[in-house]
């Protein structure tokens, strides 16, 4: 058996030689959100033109570096050199890209981003400055660098020394170490993980559970998924961290089923490390036991709660139970368990190598770190950054953002996913960490931001997450089963048109009752998009209810779409999609939308090339 | 500190802030708790405010601290509560609550019975105990704001006993968690997510596929109408207490009484020990059996071959003088073990004191000698053989031939037991109904348990595991066990039993092992006299163990273990005292051909062997034996008496006449009261049921103490017999001469669910390949 160090440094020599490798290394992102926009049928492309064009080129594949929007993104390393990317490589642009890039290494293109920063594993170019420049990539350091398949690319930039370091230490003083670096829990709630530890630590009783949460069910949230793609050790890592530290033998890694890349990867990381004694018995010569299990998830977004994961685990309906007792008490078959998020277990070894003081230089006082976040909506640069906890808005909209999409106003900024709520464009200043966000009527939850701008009516999109909740309520208790459906009945009311000012208020009565008295974080949250969206853009129902206008043009049963008779060329283009064929007209003549047949699909809208077709109120005031 | 009251909680460990509230008599609504259930926490109605915790934790899931400083009510309290019932209402039909005539309707205006569908609580069979509309009358709501949607659910109706209308159901989950938690048998659960959650079986399938016992503990805990006994449609408020006697488990009940008839039965939770369950008879046959069409209703002399209703005097002169033409060895007293004791009294009384005749007999189809002499002989009275308190808490339950089918009441001590930990061991030639909590089960033949049992005592007494200082002290006998047992050499007794013996040594050594045994024999292998060494063996196991209380004899007839103490069995005399009038100690009956005349309390089958001239039948229903019957006199049912009754857990409890009695039937005791004192016999004067009372407890208290010196370790009688097969036979329920099964058919198509198959009778010896 290979002494650990032994491992390292055979690990390091692989790194290093594949980082100073004479000639071409291609590293492409191939993580759920890259093989969504065709990176694999790029790099099908890509080595079927090397071949015939006899290019020796090593292909090492990678998670997810972050600009998810400039996807299908490859890296080209020549001799050594810093990797220099390339963004929205199709396969289309293989063959150009090859003969260019890879034959001539000529690296002058307009598709080129940035290169890669070793110091600080960002991107770094003209292009991607503002995207980069305040980000701190600390758990995401290896996503999009490493391959996730190989355990010595981990290894090599220090995978597995914090679970070396905690070994040497005792599991008291592991937890104090992760107690003073102020870390709280990625997955929401924000409670300090030290504090967490030190309760299930104290619990009495042998038998105890580590579990990773990794259901993150959030619509838009990929934060997790990307981590567990992208770097897989950092979370096994981290999650054997915490089991050495409250005394548990068995960890589970709860992934939903709906990732099944992750479970992939996960699955191999687990076999490298058995394979590396990292893993099984005796654990780095330490006497320290612990195996690992998959748990896989089986489509409910309630899950994600603590006890409901719990319930689910031991073959039981997944609904949450009331606390106390507390996992950390009575978890996973009545044992003192600990579960944490699949952020919170990334973010461990990096704390145990570089210390609790390390990890407080970002951050704020009362959330020091850094925190992954999916920005996504209508913002320019879309895609999974990591930032220090107290970055205000303007700077994630404007810096890493790199604005509103097509120009447009922003809006409103929604947080938290479907528990989350809305904070208003006039509110920007305010600084992304648990407690202002709180204070907001919002939560900071897994870290889904999604960007709203005048186009997006903050009814329709407290309806949409209004009809996930509802329809991921697990059905125990009375607020959250039956207050959400009575919610989202009036929300769709008031998307018809149909609703009366009582309604409004019954909503408000409704939203205050199930988010104080519902048993778990589903049922307390739902109301909050609902809560936000009255408390800073009121008008907008009350034109809905009172005028029965949606003041964004959203909501199809309030709108109409007309042709604009000056600027229609008669193309047909309008009519020929149209699924209702509602629009008549001759060819190279006006066309018109019959309202009494049109269902406001926006096909038309779509697809006119003269931008003739426009949305207007049904209802228009007077004087309109 | 709870509403500016300031309370001690010491005694309090780990009981809920709800707990400490009601106590003290401070109103906190609930809907899913309840009391002998685990929080659940999920109506929220019981949401409190507790100073130093966020929010609106729920009273009944928070443990209570000391130094908590709780409020109940405030403001914020009063509207989530109204809103969380006005959220129910939106999905409960409720029209009544919010009708601008409810004033002036009258609760009886409209017949729950004939409704097609509940869209209201007038229509609803729980309207005077649903807990919905107590609440919503106390929280005063009449007005609901967020609309109402019927959920369209269909009804449930078809399936046998228990009707369902899921549209009225609020899922407080209290059903599923009886069935689960307190019954063990989860044969109901939610299905379905949020707002489509439901409570069904799993997959959809009839109740009697899913494991239901149809013990209607789900009923009894539904707050709302959703679920109901099909034959009742009318709950009470004002339920009246009695018990049943229809098995030995003799459970409490609460009887919802209209018109002086019984329409519907619920469990009563009042002796320590009262699991408040009752099995499907207990819940469902009781109204069908007293109201029953069948009842005898006036006296009845056989008049030139014809059965003619005559009046009470005629009858009774007509019997006694009759009976004084037969010599007293001539005449024979049967008891049921349905009577209540004091009319087992009587009829003891009747017969040592007044005919001077020893025919007494217990009716039974079981061999009620076989099973009771080995106990007299043993501890010298079936008094206090066993509680509920020690079944629950052995560490491992034996049952030996005991078809538990239905016994809901007694399942759910084992599953208690089995919850803190007991070890089940099933032996049996099929599969059994606890089969899913035994931890071992051995699928022996009735010829085999007697071998078992054997081996198992030999293993005891070789490797000394047995409470020592008990035996040494208070037992005498183990000697001429030993020597019984020495009769056999292991290996025979371990080829005799013919299984693994491997499954052997496991439950043998948890058996040796055991600190707290409890052993379970019958109902299945009393048949013949062949269980009389298999009751034998297993009490000197218990015995060895250390306690003798430990034993459960289930045999059938509510009262068998009351009416043989109070003496209705040839040999014992009241207080288990064996009678010296020169018959042998254990007090053989003369043999059924002599005997002339007979009183009987129930019908007793044909037999070639009796063929008595004259038959006087005491008893509650039309029979087959009222073709023999001369003289046919009205007994009243167990409901319809007061008297008292010893079940086989022990302790006295009491029947309650609850109900009226068809026609003119009068209760057993007195009927042979009237006959003693015809027949000008002293001693029969007793004015009222106390009279009787105290004459028992007089004569009790005069015998010797029942209980021996010296428990006797009894050897094995019969050893060449040791591995005669006994009679195996699943009995069918009845009471005295009525089957159960004739008079509400759902119970014998559930029972024949449950049937098993007549291969797995015969099959009593596993095969060589399959060990």
């Amino acid at each position: 058996m290979m002494e650990f160090d032994e491992i390292r440094t055979k690990a390091i020599e692989k790194w290093e030689a594949l980082k100073h490798q004479e000639g071409v290394v291609l590293y492409y992102g191939a993580a759920s959100c890259g093989r969504a926009s065709g990176v694999l049928s790029t790099i099908e492309e890509i080595q079927d033109a090397c071949q015939q064009n006899e290019l020796a080129v090593k292909f090492v594949e990678t998670g997810c570096i972050g600009p998810c929007y400039l996807e299908p993104l490859v890296a080209v390393q020549i001799d050594g050199n810093n990797p220099v990317f390339f963004s929205k490589i199709t396969a289309e642009k293989a063959r150009s890209f090859v003969d260019q890039v890879l034959a001539h290494n000529d690296l002058e293109r307009d598709d080129k981003v940035g290169s890669l920063s070793p110091e600080t594993n960002t991107l770094v170019g003209e292009r991607i400055n503002s995207a980069f420049e305040i980000q701190v990539r600390n758990v995401l350091r290896n996503c999009g660098i490493i391959d996730p398949r190989e355990i010595d690319h981990y290894i090599a930039r220090d995978g597995y020394l914090g679970l070396q370091k905690a070994l040497s230490m005792s599991p008291d003083e592991v937890i104090e170490l992760v107690l003073q670096s102020g870390l709280r829990g990625r997955g929401g709630a924000g409670f300090p993980t030290g504090l967490k530890w030190k309760t299930c630590r104290a619990s009495p009783g042998e038998e105890k559970y580590a579990i990773c949460n990794g259901d993150e069910g959030d619509p838009g949230a990929f934060m997790n998924r990307s981590l567990i793609e992208g770097d897989p050790h950092a979370v096994l890592e981290g999650l054997a961290i915490m089991a050495y530290a409250i005394g548990a033998h068995k960890a589970y890694l709860y992934i939903r089923a709906e990732y099944p890349l992750a479970i992939e990867r996960l699955t191999r990381a687990l076999t490298q490390m058995q394979d590396y004694h990292l893993a099984g018995e005796n654990i780095l010569n330490s006497g320290f036991d612990l195996d690992f299990e998959i748990f896989q998830g089986a489509g409910a977004f309630v899950c994600g709660e603590e006890t409901a994961l719990i319930a689910s685990i031991m073959g039981k309906r997944g609904m949450p139970s009331p606390k106390p007792p507390y996992p950390a008490t009575s978890g996973l078959w009545g044992k003192p368990t600990t579960i944490n998020n699949v952020e919170t277990m990334g973010t461990i070894p990096n704390i145990l190598r570089n210390g609790a003081d390390w990890f407080k230089q970002v951050g704020t006082e009362k959330s020091p770190g850094t925190k992954t976040f999916s920005l996504v909506g209508k913002i320019q640069n879309r895609g999974l950054i990591e930032v220090p906890l107290g970055t205000n808005i303007v700077d994630l909209i404007e810096r890493v953002g790199g604005g509103i999409k097509d120009g447009k106003v922003f809006k409103a900024i929604q947080t938290g996913g479907p528990s989350g709520g809305m904070i208003p464009a006039a509110m920007s200043e305010l600084p992304l960490d648990y407690e202002a966000l709180t204070q907001a009527g919002s939560i900071m939850g897994s870290g889904g931001l999604i960007v709203l701008d005048a186009d997006t009516c903050v009814v329709d999109l407290a309806s949409y997450f209004s009809s996930f909740t509802q329809r991921e309520s697990c059905g125990k208790c009375v607020p959250c089963r039956i207050g959400t459906t009575r919610m989202l009945e009036i929300l769709e009311t008031i998307k018809a048109g149909k609703a009366t000012l009582q309604d409004l208020e019954n909503l408000k009565v409704l939203a205050k009752t199930v988010k104080n008295t519902s048993l778990c974080g589903l049922g307390q949250g739902a109301p909050n998009p609902i809560l936000t969206s009255l408390k800073y853009f009121e008008d907008e129902y009350l034109a809905h209810v009172e005028k029965r206008q949606c003041p964004a043009l959203v909501c199809r049963d309030l709108i109409r779409f007309e042709i604009n008779q000056e600027l229609c060329n008669g193309c047909g283009s309008c009519s020929r999609n149209c699924p209702r064929s509602a629009i008549e007209g001759e060819q190279k003549q006006v066309h018109e939308i019959s309202q009494e047949l049109c269902i406001q699909c926006g096909r038309c809208y779509e697809n006119c090339p003269v931008t003739a077709i426009y949305k207007t109120n049904r209802y228009p005031s007077e004087g309109d | 500190m709870i509403d500016e009251k300031t309370i001690d909680i010491t005694s309090w460990e780990g009981k809920s802030v709800l707990d400490i509230a009601q106590a003290e008599g401070i109103y906190i609504p609930t809907l899913c708790s309840h009391p002998n259930l685990p929080p659940f926490g999920a109506c929220r109605l019981c949401i409190v405010e507790i100073e130093g915790m966020k929010g609106y934790p729920t009273s009944c899931t928070t443990p209570v601290q000391p130094g908590m400083v709780i409020h109940t009510t405030s403001p914020a309290l009063d509207e989530f509560r109204k809103n969380i019932i006005e959220l129910i209402m939106t999905e409960h039909p409720h029209f009544c609550l919010t009708c601008t005539q409810k004033d002036g309707c009258s609760d009886t205006d409209e017949c729950p019975s004939k409704a097609g569908q509940v869209t209201g609580c007038s229509m609803c069979e729980k309207r005077e105990t649903c807990e919905l509309r107590e609440i919503s009358q106390r929280l005063g709501i009449d007005s609901v704001r967020f609309g109402f949607h019927y959920k369209n659910i269909p009804l449930e109706r078809d399936e046998p006993l228990i009707e369902r209308d899921y549209n009225l159901c609020i899922l407080c989950g209290r059903c599923v968690r009886v069935c689960s938690e307190i019954r063990g048998y989860s044969a109901i659960s939610f299905i379905n997510r949020g707002n489509k959650a439901r409570v069904s079986t799993a997959f959809n399938q009839p109740h009697i596929d899913s494991g239901c016992e149809f013990c209607g503990s789900c009923i009894d805990v539904c707050p709302t109408g959703a679920l109901s006994a099909q034959a009742t449609r009318w709950q009470i408020r004002e339920k009246l207490s009695g018990a049943c006697i229809l098995c030995q488990m003799g459970c409490n009940i609460a009887a919802d009484v209209k018109f002086n008839k019984i329409i519907g039965v619920s469990p009563r939770k009042d002796e320590p020990g009262d699991p408040g369950i009752l099995c499907m008879y207990g819940h469902f046959a009781i109204p069908a059996l007293v109201n029953s069409s069948a009842r005898l209703r006036y006296p009845l002399v056989r008049k030139e071959g014809q059965m003619v209703p005559v009046t009470w005097d005629e009858a009774i002169s007509h019997a006694a003088s009759k009976l004084k033409e037969y010599a007293p060895e001539q005449i024979g007293f049967m008891t049921s073990p349905f009577l209540s004791n004091e009319a087992a009294f009587a009829m003891q009384k009747l017969a040592r004191d007044g005919f001077g005749s020893n025919n007494l007999f217990i009716s039974s189809r079981h061999d009620i000698k076989e099973i009771v002499t080995p106990v007299i002989q043993s501890l010298g009275s079936l008094s206090q053989i066993n509680s509920t308190e020690h079944l629950e808490k052995a560490d491992v339950i034996l049952t030996i031939g005991s078809d538990d089918f239905f016994h809901s009441t007694l399942s759910t001590s084992i599953y208690c037991a089995k919850k803190a930990g007991a070890k089940i061991i099933v032996v049996d030639p099929c599969n059994n109904d606890l089969s899913r909590w035994a931890s071992t089960e051995l699928r022996l033949g009735t010829h085999q348990y007697r071998a078992f049992l054997a081996l198992i005592l030999k293993r005891v007494l070789e490797t000394e595991k047995f409470d020592k200082e008990f035996v040494d002290t208070r037992c005498t006998g183990l000697d001429a066990l030993q020597e019984s047992l020495d009769a056999f050499a292991d290996s025979d007794l371990m080829s005799l039993i013919g299984i693994d013996e491997k499954a052997v040594d496991d439950v043998s050594g948890l058996v040796i092992d055991s600190s707290n045994l409890h052993v379970i024999v019958g109902n299945e292998v009393f048949h013949d006299g062949a269980s009389s060494d298999l009751v034998r063996l297993a009490l000197d196991l218990v015995i060895l163990k250390g306690n003798p209380a430990g034993i459960t004899l289930f045999s059938e007839g509510g009262n068998l273990l009351g009416v043989i103490q109070m003496g209705a069995m040839a040999g014992l005399a009241p207080g288990f005292v064996p009678t010296t009038d020169g018959q042998p100690a254990t007090g053989n009956a003369r043999l059924l051909e002599s005997i002339k005349a007979v009183i009987m309390t129930e019908s007793v089958s044909p037999m070639e062997s009796f063929q008595p001239e004259f038959t006087i039948l005491i008893d509650t229903h039309e029979s087959t034996s009222m073709k023999n019957a001369d003289v046919v006199l009205p007994a009243r049912a167990f409901t319809e008496i007061d008297g008292s009754f010893i079940p086989a857990m022990g302790g006295t409890r009491d029947l309650k006449g609850i109900s009226g009695s068809p026609g003119n039937a009068f209760p057993d005791h007195s009927i042979l009261q009237v006959l003693g004192r015809t027949m000008n016999f002293p001693g029969f004067e007793w004015n009222g049921i106390n009279a009787i009372r105290a004459e028992i407890e007089e004569k009790l208290g005069a015998c010797p103490a029942p209980e021996k010196e010296k428990i006797t370790i009894l050897p094995i009688m019969y050893p060449e017999q040791l591995t005669t097969p006994s009679t195996f036979k699943s009995d069918t329920r009845r009471f005295r001469s009525v089957e159960l099964e004739s008079i509400v058919r759902d119970l014998k198509m559930i029972r024949q669910s449950r049937q098993i198959p007549p291969e797995s009778v015969t099959r009593t010896m596993i095969p060589e390949e399959e060990r």
